[in-house]
């Protein structure tokens, strides 16, 4: 089994912005998305993602609302906002552009083809 | 609602708590031991502690914006609600508009023009820093003075120097008067006013910048119409011909409260007034600029140590009585016209206080007629589960935005108000006001509406959301009439406020009424006025002394007139001068010895020409020429306090003046008025025109018909170049005095009656409100048989009851006001009997019509769709 994946710095916003808009998740339901959603090739350091939960709350990217979960437990739900899904795309097209870029230069033999 | 507000803590425990149970909960299901699932859970929770501070940290942070914009939200909501509400039944807002604009208009008015006469700053650059010097109490500064304290000084980085003069300009068709400031040559560099055409002049404060003139930018557009050509042209002033170099700023009018036509320098004064410098002792108005870092204090130090090496100083040092000095800042008016207007301000603020009192009072009411209306809206909000607080500050909302509207609408009324009050000021006065609101006005005006939307809105905005919810809900909005005690008390106080307001405008009126029926001693009907000023001219001394001979013989020669005389002053003309005197035989040194006195200057045949008689003694005759023994004529007041109980004719007495002159009495005068309507006595002397020569007289002549044209016509054959005036009644110059008095009166009147409008509004909402939420009632008492009259009758005692109250409470009041301002009417009792007949009448008046119309109005509705109405 390969090493499981540290998350790139800045990419943890984008990776749970991305998981809220199939639906309202709280914390830990978030969590398990992301790692069943990866394979278990990701590991989510949990206090990261609570503290990018917080913040882009403070920044309006995503709004929180006590909830009841299936269990019965009041969590609280977080889902995303218009300005966080505007956020989400800015932040895809860079990714996307960076994850191109650099596999171009990482596969890129030398001599060329 | 966000759920675990309140302490963010507990909320970030919360959610790591679940966090972990449900970690620990999938690992355990996964197969893992409960013991190494929660120390697994606590590791990818990584760094708990720091985290949580972190958590904490972020959520107190976000829970503040967070009520921050649910704040401003609400107040968004709030103000859009308001405008719904206000704009689905404008009939109600737009009377409170009206209402509230002209309170706070009325205040605005008043403030803007306080503002302008007390604290505004002359329109240069840094006003801050320009200060006023005045020598003694608050005179001006002789000119040697002001030459050697400008020239020496290093407190101010330039002191200038400004006096209003009155020469005649050159025209095409004769000579027409114009009003001169003689400035320094350094007055316009120093206090920083630009020129808008052309250039300024400049130099040392003495200096001589040669025969220029600066127009003033009023002047210009007025007298040129605007002529871009006017730089370089030649102005023939006292008929020598003067250069204009530059027209000022728009902005500026005068170092003072005056409005000059042109500039010119100082040098030219003796030029234009046709006498030898040191002959002339006219004083100046010296304002400053303070150099850099320099403060008022170490101004006055210096200015006081520089006095003290004048030679004018050393006399004065040596009688023990040093000359002292203030320097004072230079904003509003000149000190000494400040304290009375200071007093004048005050009085008014307090008047216009009460006026919008009496409006808050009135829209109190008409709020809590419409509160009744709301009480099921409000109820339903409540019972919806919106707090109390949210409510009224919902009510205050629309009472705030109320009062802006309406003070918007007020800064336009003081725009035409303030133009009102400078109206005011007789035309032919070169004073200038500057009345006209500006930003210190807005700002005011802002503060005053929001303060009147919370007064008038609070205590119905609580009223309104007191609400028995369920009492409210169940009953109908009919059966709810309760007589509102708070409504009545509104409406007494109005009714009062009003009350007082026409009690003393009636007060002022009649006292003004009064005035104008004195008796001033002398017969000054059929007097006619003619003012000569041969300064105008350049004449110098001898020939305008042989012109003013002239024009007493000619003047006496004319057909119609029975009696001529010149004299230098008229009484109650508004103008006055003064000095201390005391009898010859007491000592000179002895500033205590001497008591004020005022005097005029006169030709022979004035008593005669005025019908002041003589008590004892003589009339001036051609005998008091100019190098005889100085004579003087005493009136009564003035013999009494010199010598009582002797006989004054032959006495000699001394003036506080250059040389401490003496002068022997040949007369003694009756008592007139002088100065003031209802002075007290008043110590007055005259001094012969041929011993105490003057460049402006005017000439009094007793007529018999239209012997007016004939006069001027007589006086401009003798100099056609000379610009007069029109003659005109004496009568007509007396009315200076009575200026204040008239602005006071009329004040008072115009206040008066905006309060009883305000009333009469007050009292018809309050009718009408009342009718209207029984329209039901009296149509039943009106189809059960009852007469129109009796229903009336009900009407107006309910209301006119409470008018009563307010009435007599009002009555009080006013006749308080009278005794506190006795000293200021003029032969009114304070508790002046027309006045307090009239003023119930003319409430009682108002009220009543202000109750029949909406009861009238009910009352002509058949009872039957009164009903269905319903």
């Amino acid at each position: 089994m390969l090493e499981p994946l540290s998350v790139l710095k800045g990419t943890l916003d984008m990776l749970a912005l991305k998981a809220l808009t199939w639906r309202p998740m709280h914390g830990f339901e978030l969590t398990r998305f992301l790692e069943e959603r990866s394979e278990h090739r990701m590991e989510l350091e949990d206090a990261a993602l609570y503290q990018a939960l917080y913040r882009m709350e403070k920044r309006g990217l995503v709004a929180a609302e006590w909830g009841v979960t299936e269990e019965n437990r009041r969590a609280r739900f977080y889902s995303i906002t218009p300005k966080g899904q505007r956020e989400l795309d800015r932040q895809t097209a860079w990714w996307l552009r960076y994850a191109d870029t650099v596999t171009g230069l990482v596969t890129e033999s030398p001599g060329g083809r | 609602m966000e759920g675990g507000q309140g302490n963010p803590r507990r909320g970030v425990d919360e959610e790591v708590r679940l966090h972990i149970e449900q970690r620990v909960a999938q690992l355990v299901a996964e197969g893992m031991n409960r013991e190494w699932a929660e120390a697994e859970a606590w590791r990818r929770f990584a760094r708990r502690e720091e985290t949580v501070a972190a958590l904490y940290h972020t959520a107190r942070k976000r829970d503040r914006r967070m009520r921050m914009t649910t704040w401003l939200e609400g107040w968004g909501q709030d103000v859009r609600h308001a405008c719904r509400v206000l704009v689905r039944a404008p009939a109600l807002p737009a009377v409170v508009v009206l209402v509230l604009a002209l309170g706070i208009g009325a205040n605005a008015t008043i403030f803007s023009a306080a503002y302008g006469l007390l604290e505004r700053r002359l329109p240069v650059a840094d006003a801050d820093r320009l200060a006023r010097v005045y020598r003694g109490d608050h005179s001006p500064l002789p000119m040697e003075d002001y030459l050697a304290i400008a020239g020496a000084t290093e407190t101010f980085g330039a002191l200038t120097a400004e006096r209003m003069i009155r020469v005649g300009l050159g025209a095409e068709d004769g000579t027409e008067p114009v009003q001169a400031a003689l400035v320094s040559a350094n007055y316009f560099t120093g206090l920083g006013v630009a020129a808008a055409r052309g250039r300024v002049f400049a130099g040392a404060p003495g200096a001589d910048p040669g025969a220029v003139a600066v127009l003033s930018h009023r002047y210009w557009r007025t007298r040129f119409g605007a002529d871009p050509g006017v730089v370089g042209r030649t102005l023939r002033l006292a008929d020598r011909p003067f250069t204009v170099v530059g027209v000022a700023a728009p902005e500026w009018v005068s170092s003072q409260a005056w409005r000059p036509d042109v500039f010119v320098p100082l040098a030219s004064h003796a030029a234009l007034l046709g006498v030898a410098p040191g002959s002339w002792n006219g004083s100046l108005y010296v304002t400053g600029r303070l150099a850099e870092g320099r403060t008022r204090a170490q101004a006055l130090a210096e200015v006081e140590a520089l006095a003290a090496r004048l030679p004018s100083a050393a006399a004065a040092v040596a009688t023990g009585q040093p000359v002292r000095f203030r320097v004072e800042h230079a904003r509003g008016l000149t000190q000494e016209v400040r304290g009375p207007a200071t007093l004048a301000s005050v009085f008014l603020l307090a008047l216009v206080a009460l006026v919008l009192l009496i409006a808050c009072a009135n829209v109190a009411n008409l709020l809590l007629a419409r509160a009744a209306f709301r009480t099921r809206e409000m109820a339903v909000r409540l019972a919806l589960g919106v707090t109390r607080w949210r409510l009224v500050r919902q009510l205050l909302t629309e009472s705030v935005l109320l009062a802006l509207v309406a003070g918007v609408a007020a800064v336009a009324l003081a725009v035409v108000g303030s133009r009102f009050l400078a109206s005011l000021v007789p035309a032919g006065m070169p004073i200038h006001l500057s009345l006209t609101p500006d930003a210190a006005v807005l700002a005011f005006t802002a503060l005053l509406s929001v303060a009147t939307g919370v007064l008038f809105g609070l205590v119905p905005a609580l009223r309104a959301t007191r609400t028995d919810v369920q009492g409210a809900l169940r009953e109908d909005a009919r059966g709810g009439y309760r007589r509102s005690r708070l409504r009545a008390a509104f409406l007494v106080a109005q009714v009062s406020l009003g009350t007082i307001l026409l009690t003393g405008a009636g007060l002022f009126a009649q006292s003004l009424r009064n005035a104008r029926d004195l008796d001033p001693g002398f017969a000054a009907a059929e007097v006619m006025d003619l003012p000569i000023d041969v300064s105008l001219r350049g004449y110098d001394e001898a020939r305008g002394r042989a012109f003013y001979d002239a024009v007493a013989e000619r003047a006496a020669a004319v057909a119609g007139v029975r009696a001529a005389a010149l004299a230098n002053l008229v009484p109650l003309g508004g103008a006055n001068r003064g000095a201390p005197m005391q009898p010859a035989a007491a000592d000179p040194d002895d500033r205590t010895a001497f008591q004020q006195a005022y005097y005029n200057t006169v030709t022979p045949g004035y008593f005669a020409t005025l019908q002041l008689p003589l008590r004892a003694g003589r009339d001036f005759t051609p005998a008091d020429e100019a190098g005889a023994a100085p004579v003087v004529i005493v009136n009564e007041a003035a013999a009494q306090a010199l010598w009582p109980g002797e006989r004054a004719v032959g006495q000699v007495l001394r003036m506080w003046d250059e040389g401490m002159p003496e002068y022997t009495v040949v007369g003694v005068a009756a008592d007139a008025v002088y100065n003031a309507l209802g002075e007290g006595p008043t110590p007055f002397l005259y001094f012969p025109f041929a011993q105490d020569y003057r460049t402006d007289m005017v000439l009094h002549a007793r007529v018999a018909g239209a012997a007016g044209g004939r006069l001027r016509d007589a006086v401009a054959a003798l100099d056609p170049a000379l610009p007069l005036e029109a003659a005109r009644p004496m009568e007509a110059d007396m009315g200076y005095a009575l200026v204040p008095a008239r602005i006071g009166a009329g004040l008072l009147g115009g206040f008066a009656a905006l309060a009883l409008l305000l009333a009469a509004i007050g009292i018809y909402a309050v009718t009408a409100f009342m009718v209207a939420r029984r329209t039901a009632e009296i149509a039943v008492r009106t189809a059960l048989g009852a007469r129109r009259w009796d229903v009336l009758r009900l009407i107006l005692r309910e209301t006119l009851g409470t008018v009563g109250v307010g009435l007599v409470l009002g009555l009080a009041g006013g006749a308080g006001l009278g005794v506190l301002v006795a000293s200021q009417l003029y032969g009114v009792d304070p508790l002046d009997p027309l006045t307090f007949t009239a003023v119930p009448v003319v409430l009682l008046a108002v009220a009543t019509g202000a109750v029949l119309l909406p009861a009238l109005r009910a009352l002509a509705l058949d009872p039957v769709v009164a009903l269905r109405r319903e």
